[in-house]
């Protein structure tokens, strides 16, 4: 590989700034070794969080592209018109998840209340990774900072997330030996035959059983033969070359806290993923460790704290769209305009628990962004009012959700990328006001 | 209006009219349900004109199921109402009910019974392979996607999807289990027991020098303990402090804190002691609990902990410029605090000590006073691994390391003696071990034969045979006698070694020399690089060198060695043209086998399909019934194909095991009696359905045995099965696990209580809390006690830790025991067990809501309702300024609020005088310290601390006694939806206890759920009724309860 660039020199780069003149010819570098050529990809990155954000520094008071910014948006500032911010979409029929809900984020399925019998649906990521299956290394990325993922398939099975960066790293850069490659080759093999022998004896004894158990067995089959189709394809890829790695791997954060630093980290591999084109859809589970703080209770050390955790969040979203946004796309143009980057959470806030009126920021993509969409309007007078009379006796009503369906945001993004589906999910349609470039 | 509208849905349902409601019953819903349940107001969300028989559909049949509720419990219409005569409501009951039956089986479908084949859940699935694979500790759990929950539990079959993901999880964890299953070593490793003192360990030495332990010969200070000044106080005075060394001998060391400075959070570790080999060990220690008396140790009583200070400047310099400490005669104790434990037994106190490995606790023990007291366990090591001992009563804090104090010999305060560790192990019961004999029999590994290739050379025993350059193939190429590698690569040949054993290979092996370092060359066996086997191949062409390596042949069989060059250079523009490029040349290849084995034993050869017979036997465990030969056909014809690949014996029979894990027969719960039918289970599938009901894993041979036997179903077998069964250890998983999943224990962590405001919160507490309600439902088991026993127990089960929170005194010691609920306790019964009332409540704050929604579904059996969809949240407000009872009635205010709060809260309400984490308050705690705050107007006013409780503080937190500010008076008063009033929880207790045949109704239901692994239908309420009625003569006890769940049809048929 003939790469223009040092790379020792981008070793010291890619650390938490990215040196920008260097990024275009470096990207060109990283990226010949796996973009298919004349691919103009579109891609998707999803981040959730768990127990939102405090909407009264939060939402926008008015809506329309000369909103206000809000003291967290502040931090937003210098990519203003790449993001837009929603306000008033919830999941319909989520009232009583509560936390338990973080399960239906991406998925927008039912979870009426706490002991619901849920069955979950396919998330937003995998219906948009299956559409482009095989074309990269991973089909997706799923990631997280603490437990738990955002990622579930077609039949409802959550996705384990990987949560150390050095092992992104090493999926996206580290070749593994002729030897090894060998090895992997005919264990792969091996492990299809077997399934392919285990599926031949669950048909035979398919056939005789009845409706509700064959139903069961068939969703078997459906396993098997989807684990070999995986492997048939990573059997494809373990001999195209991996890109050369950029250095060595990053050292992972280990236990509880440093939310930002493992965020900052896990987005740096992301923003590698993306300019190697390793994967086109990416989620990410994040800020997971202050829950205690979340239940602040008003007590005003507390909520200043909790603000404060949010606000690294945000920050930390704003570096990830500057680099994108300063990344150069192999057809011209800058990544972050063929990526879409989605932050919200299953909580409107952690205080109140209410699971409407969810908090959902996207950049990117391609859409016409910096504005202030609002789909439940006493929702966003009720902020007014509390901003505008924070110690008021009779505080502002705390207003319910609105009926327009968070996923009705997702299915703009599926057509965004070119599916074309008319519907996911609780969707009811795509979201108004929210236009194409 | 209504007329109009039930007019249109006749329309509607024309054809359909037949299978509806009777004209009788049309009216009774037109007459006393309409009148808020219509198309105008539709309160919660029903239209009864929407109704319908003829409609089977989910929805509807959850409407019609809710409506039989309400109407039959009388709670609707409501009160104020006009009410329907008893024999019109028993008719419209009557006519609903066999309405809803059948409505229940069109939903249901041609679904054939209740239940349907499932998976296993995770926690199965580790279970099961530690049976079948005789690996107690085998952990794989964490590697599968976690499980989904339907009915409250993650055994229902609706709940456990399969995907890809799990597939190639139950890959991975197999060949990980599988390997752990086998042992490398032939021989069994020797026994040995070490046995050292206690002080000689590091980490005594460590805790030493801080002054947290004190070195003990007999009960005085040993000898040789001596202090030094560290830094220097003329330049950094804040950093100067006093260290201890110990150069004496001692026969004990006692710790004086519970933590040991943040530089030793592992406590004080066995580590001297270095397991090399992974196994079992038996670990024993000699412990005792004192009061140091700056000294000597003296009875362990309860007191005042007190460091004395010497007055004056701690330190000067002595005539040769040196800092030392002052010496003064006269010493003044510090205050002092009242030391870390509640309160103590009534005659000696008794401290406690936990083992823990990795920070799991093994163990909690007695250390009595003076009485040195000798324990002992058992526990898994790997090599390396240090058991830690804690000593968990002891206060944070201990001696002072400053100047001012002389360290332990100024300290007064409680302290945990340590005597001895002695470890002896690995304990080897067999050889190979169980895991190894499941997989592969008595035999070792190396018995079994392999099939040879043929066309290639074979190395016979005791033979050097050089092995023909011809063969060689993949990398290089032949030139003249000697084979060329000209690029890097590896050149591989094949061959057959006829003896078991250790082999010697020798390759001599020349280079062209190019660049700056010689040819190397690594010499490989099946794939993998042999020990010391990379040369540097320092011998020019005209000087071929040998070089030697070792492998091992686990038995007589094909072998592929690979040779491989590593580093190739080439340099076209050097002006010597010989030193241009680097080759390797390999001039022979010489194999040395060992001598034929001499046979000590009788034990014959394996037979040369004995594949055959290990996969059987292992199938027949793995799918939990008999395997035909021809079934296994295919299993065996994958440990065949590898064979013939070269594969060695143990890594074909681990591709044919591993393809059984991943089979249906195995993953899957129900196939057991061959393709399932609707109606009773076969005996195999009974066997099965009983062993992962009570041991949440397959079952043992005897129930096997009896299913071959056709014995199982019958009645009287089936009792003495599940009393065997109860009896058996293995029954500890089902309590765990159902406990975990009924009353939701197993989110116990999920949320930690805030450290300022439950201080006292430690891990022997968390695992005690755990520890009480696992224990309280073994002894309803055990007893045959009471439904009742779950509200209202005269009995508890506790250690001394959760005496303290319980404030009941006269408990000392980690052992649980009975202890009779002393007057004017309110604890009893599960809804007052710290577990409890820790997971229905977060870290903070605990909210009836939440409670009383908990004890409404899981005690009492009434399902939650969902929230109107546009619902406004309660925002939690902790500052004191509203109560929640505030924001509660303020909520209720709303009537649509009202109707179900009503019914959730009260046992929430009732509960309010118990904390977070399962303390008891009469104020509720805030945050922070108390202030000073000024009370009274004008000259009358005065300054007072604002009220307050002293709390003795997690030694983990490094503190002693906290004091905590109270804020308003908890008000546990209330009244159930139908008007009866309460108190307080004994109230509460008193009208729970009316209705016991509710709470048998609820517990058998559970149970039902969790045994069948299917929801229980309305349909099925009959069944429940009877296995209540059965029950009703030993007031529902528990194991009654287990016994005639499983006599039921519900789980006997699919």
């Amino acid at each position: 590989m003939n790469a223009p660039l040092n790379r020792r020199t981008f070793l010291r780069t890619t650390g938490i700034s990215l040196a920008l003149p260097f990024l275009e010819s470096m990207t060109k570098a990283i990226a010949t070794a796996a973009a298919p050529a004349g691919a103009n990809p579109r891609r998707l990155v999803a981040i959730g969080t768990p127990f939102g954000f405090d909407p009264q520094v939060f939402v926008p008071t008015t809506a329309g592209r000369d909103y206000a910014l809000t003291p967290h948006l502040e931090h937003l500032k210098n990519v203003r018109d790449d993001f837009t911010i929603i306000s008033g979409l919830s999941h319909p029929n989520t009232g009583g998840g509560g936390h338990k809900a973080e399960a239906v984020i991406l998925t927008g399925a039912p979870y009426p209340d706490y002991s619901y019998n849920l069955k979950n649906t396919i998330s937003l990521d995998q219906e948009f990774a299956t559409r482009f299956r095989g074309q990269t290394r991973y089909d997706s990325l799923v990631l997280t900072t603490y437990y738990g993922s955002l990622s579930y398939t077609g039949n409802g099975v959550n996705i384990p997330a990987v949560d150390r960066p050095s092992q992104v790293f090493a999926k996206l850069f580290l070749a593994s030996t002729p030897a090894q490659q060998t090895e992997e080759l005919r264990k792969i093999g091996t492990g299809r035959s077997m399934l392919d022998f285990v599926g031949d004896q669950a048909k035979r004894l398919g056939k005789r059983v009845t409706a509700a158990d064959r139903a069961r067995l068939e969703e078997y089959f459906e396993s098997v033969r989807d684990v070999e189709r995986q492997l048939q394809m990573s059997g494809e890829w373990v001999n195209r070359p991996k890109p050369k790695a950029p250095g060595t791997a990053p050292a992972d954060i280990a236990g509880p806290g440093q939310q930002q630093k493992k965020l900052q980290l896990m987005f740096d591999m992301i923003y590698l993923a993306l300019v190697t084109d390793s994967t086109r859809a990416i989620t990410i589970k994040t800020f997971g460790d202050h829950h205690d703080l979340s239940h602040h209770g008003k007590e005003p050390k507390k909520l200043e704290a909790c603000r404060q955790v949010e606000v690294d969040l945000l920050k930390t979203y704003a570096g990830l769209l500057t680099k994108l946004k300063t990344a150069q796309e192999g057809s011209g143009g800058n990544m972050l305009d063929r990526t879409m980057v989605l932050v919200t959470s299953n909580l409107k806030d952690g205080n109140s628990h209410s699971t409407a009126n969810l908090p959902v920021l996207l950049a990117g993509g391609g859409f016409k962004h910096g504005q202030h969409l609002t789909f439940n309007k006493p929702y966003v007078e009720s902020i007014a009012a509390a901003v505008k009379e924070p110690d008021a006796k009779t505080p502002a009503p705390v207003v319910g959700a609105g009926s327009t369906p968070l996923c009705n945001l997702y299915l703009s993004m599926l057509q965004r990328a070119g599916i074309a589906s008319d519907r996911f999910s609780s969707s009811s349609g795509t979201l108004t006001g929210l236009e194409m470039v | 209006m209504r007329r109009a509208t039930c007019l249109a849905l006749a329309v509607i349902t024309g054809p359909l009219a037949a299978a509806d409601f009777t004209p009788a019953a049309r009216r009774f819903l037109d007459h006393h349900c309409a009148e808020c349940h219509d198309a105008d107001v539709q309160k919660g969300n029903l239209r009864v004109d929407r109704l319908s028989l003829a409609q089977p559909d989910r929805d509807q049949l959850n409407r019609l199921v809710l409506l039989f509720d309400r109407v039959q419990t009388g709670e609707m219409p409501p009160k104020k109402a006009e009410q329907p005569a008893p024999a019109e409501r028993a008719a419209f009951l009557r006519e609903l009910r066999s309405g809803l039956i059948d409505v229940e089986k069109k939903v249901a479908g041609e679904a054939g019974g209740r239940s349907t084949v499932r998976r296993m859940n995770r926690v199965e699935y580790e279970t099961a392979l530690r049976d079948l694979l005789g690996l107690p500790l085998l952990r794989v759990k964490a590697l599968l996607p976690e499980d989904g929950q339907q009915f409250g539990f993650d055994k229902v079959a609706g709940a456990l999807d399969i995907s890809h993901i799990q597939m190639t999880k139950y890959l991975q964890a197999a060949d990980a289990a599988l390997r752990e299953a086998i042992v490398s070593e032939p021989k069994a490793p020797e026994t040995k027991i070490w046995r050292e003192s206690a002080a000689r360990q590091d980490t005594a030495k460590g805790a030493i020098a801080v002054h947290c332990a004190v070195p003990l010969k007999g009960r005085e200070l040993a000898p040789g303990l001596a202090t030094h000044i560290v830094g220097n106080p003329d330049k950094d005075y804040g950093n100067t402090y006093r260290a201890a060394t110990f150069k004496g001998e001692a026969d004990s060391v006692a710790l004086l804190t519970g933590v040991i400075g943040a530089h030793q959070p592992e406590g004080l570790q066995i580590d001297h002691f270095r397991p090399s080999v992974p196994g079992w060990y038996r670990v024993k220690f000699s412990t005792w609990s004192l009061r140091w008396m700056r000294t000597n140790a003296a009875p362990a009583v309860r007191g005042l902990v007190r460091n004395f200070t010497i007055f004056g400047p701690p330190y000067f310099k002595n005539p040769a410029g040196q800092w030392e400490f002052t010496r003064l005669p006269e010493e003044k104790p510090d205050a002092g605090w009242l030391e870390n434990v509640e309160f103590y037994g009534e005659t000696s106190v008794t401290q406690i000590v936990r083992a823990s490995l990795k920070g799991e606790p093994i163990g909690y023990f007695d250390a009595p006073s003076l009485e040195p007291k000798v324990h002992e366990f058992r526990t898994w090591l790997n090599p390396g691994e240090k058991v830690s001992f804690h000593a968990m009563t002891l206060p944070a804090s201990g001696a002072r390391n400053g100047g001012q104090g002389e360290g332990v010999r100024s300290y007064e305060g409680p302290g945990v003696a340590f005597d001895w560790f002695e470890v002896e192990g690995p304990l080897v019961e067999q050889w190979p071990p169980a895991s190894q004999r499941r997989l592969f029999g008595e035999l070792p590994v190396s018995a079994y034969p392999r099939p040879m290739l043929e066309g290639v050379p074979t190395v016979a025993a005791g033979a050097a045979e050089k092995l023909p350059l011809a063969e060689f193939k993949d990398a290089g190429q032949a030139l003249g006698t000697e084979r060329l590698l000209n690029l890097s690569g590896t050149t591989t040949v094949r061959f057959n070694c006829a003896a078991a054993g250790e082999h010697e290979v020798a390759v001599t092996a020349s280079e062209t020399h190019a660049g700056d370092e010689p040819a190397k060359m690594r010499v490989l066996v099946n794939g993998s690089e042999l020990p010391h086997a990379r040369f540097a191949v320092n011998a020019p062409r005209t000087g071929p060198k040998t070089f030697r390596a070792k492998f091992r042949v686990q038995s007589a069989g094909p072998v592929e060695l690979g040779i491989e060059f590593m580093n190739d250079f080439l340099d076209e523009k050097n002006p010597d043209p010989k030193l241009r490029d680097r080759n390797l040349f390999i001039g022979g290849v010489e194999i040395t086998a060992p001598k034929p084995a001499v046979v000590t034993n009788a034990v014959p050869a394996p037979a040369a399909d004995s594949h055959r017979s290990l996969l059987l036997s292992f199938a027949a465990s793995a799918f939990r019934r008999p395997v035909s030969s021809e079934e296994l056909a295919p299993y065996s014809a994958i440990v065949e194909a590898e064979l013939k690949h070269g594969t060695n014996f143990e890594e074909a029979m681990i591709a044919g095991y591993k393809a059984i894990l991943c089979s249906p027969d195995f993953l899957m719960i129900g196939l057991e009696s061959g393709v399932p039918q609707r109606a009773k289970l076969g005996d195999y599938a009974l066997a099965s359905r009983l062993s992962f009901f009570l041991w949440n894993s397959m079952p043992d041979a005897t129930l096997l045995d009896l299913a071959a036997k056709h014995e199982l179903s019958k009645p009287a077998t089936l009792t003495a099965q599940v009393t065997r069964m109860l009896a058996d250890p293995r029954s500890e998983r089902f309590i765990t696990h159902f406990l975990d999943e009924w009353l939701e224990l197993k989110k116990i962590d999920f949320t930690t209580p805030d450290p300022n405001l439950y201080p006292e919160y430690d891990p022997w507490l968390h695992d005690s809390m755990l520890a009480e309600t696992r224990a309280s439902f073994r002894r309803m088991l055990t007893q045959n006690l009471g439904v009742r026993e779950v509200i209202a127990s005269d009995t508890l089960l506790i250690n001394q830790r959760l005496a303290e929170l319980y404030g009941i005194r006269g408990v000392a010691g980690s052992d649980f025991r009975e202890v009779k609920v002393p007057a004017g306790s309110a604890r009893g019964g599960f809804l007052t067990q710290a577990a409890i009332l820790k997971v229905t409540a977060n870290g903070t704050a605990t909210s009836p809501v939440l409670r009383g929604v908990w004890v409404m579904e899981r005690i009492l059996g009434i399902p939650r309702q969902p929230p109107p969809p546009n619902i406004p949240a309660i925002e939690p407000d902790a500052t004191g300024a509203v109560t929640i009872r505030q924001m509660i009635e303020k909520h209720r205010a709303d009537a649509a609020c009202a109707s179900c709060h009503a019914k959730m809260d009260p046992p929430g309400l009732a509960l309010e005088n118990f904390d977070a984490i399962g303390g008891w308050r009469d104020h509720y705690r805030l945050a922070g310290q108390p202030k000073k705050i000024r009370v009274g107007k004008g000259k009358d006013s005065k300054v007072v601390e604002e009220p307050s409780i002293e709390v003795v503080s997690d030694a983990a937190l490094r503190r002693n006694r906290v004091k905590l500010r109270l804020g308003s008076e908890v008000d546990a008063t209330g009244a159930l939806a139908d008007g009866r009033t309460f108190t307080d929880i004994n109230g509460l207790r008193e009208l729970l206890l009316q209705n016991e045949d509710a709470l048998a109704r609820n517990i058998a239901r559970q149970l039902m759920i969790y045994a069948t692994g299917a929801g229980v239908r309305f349909s099925d309420r009959e069944a429940i009724d009877g296995i209540i009625a059965k029950t009703k003569a030993t007031k529902h006890g528990l194991r009654s309860m287990v016994q005639e769940v499983v006599a039921s049809d519900l789980f006997q048929t699919k």
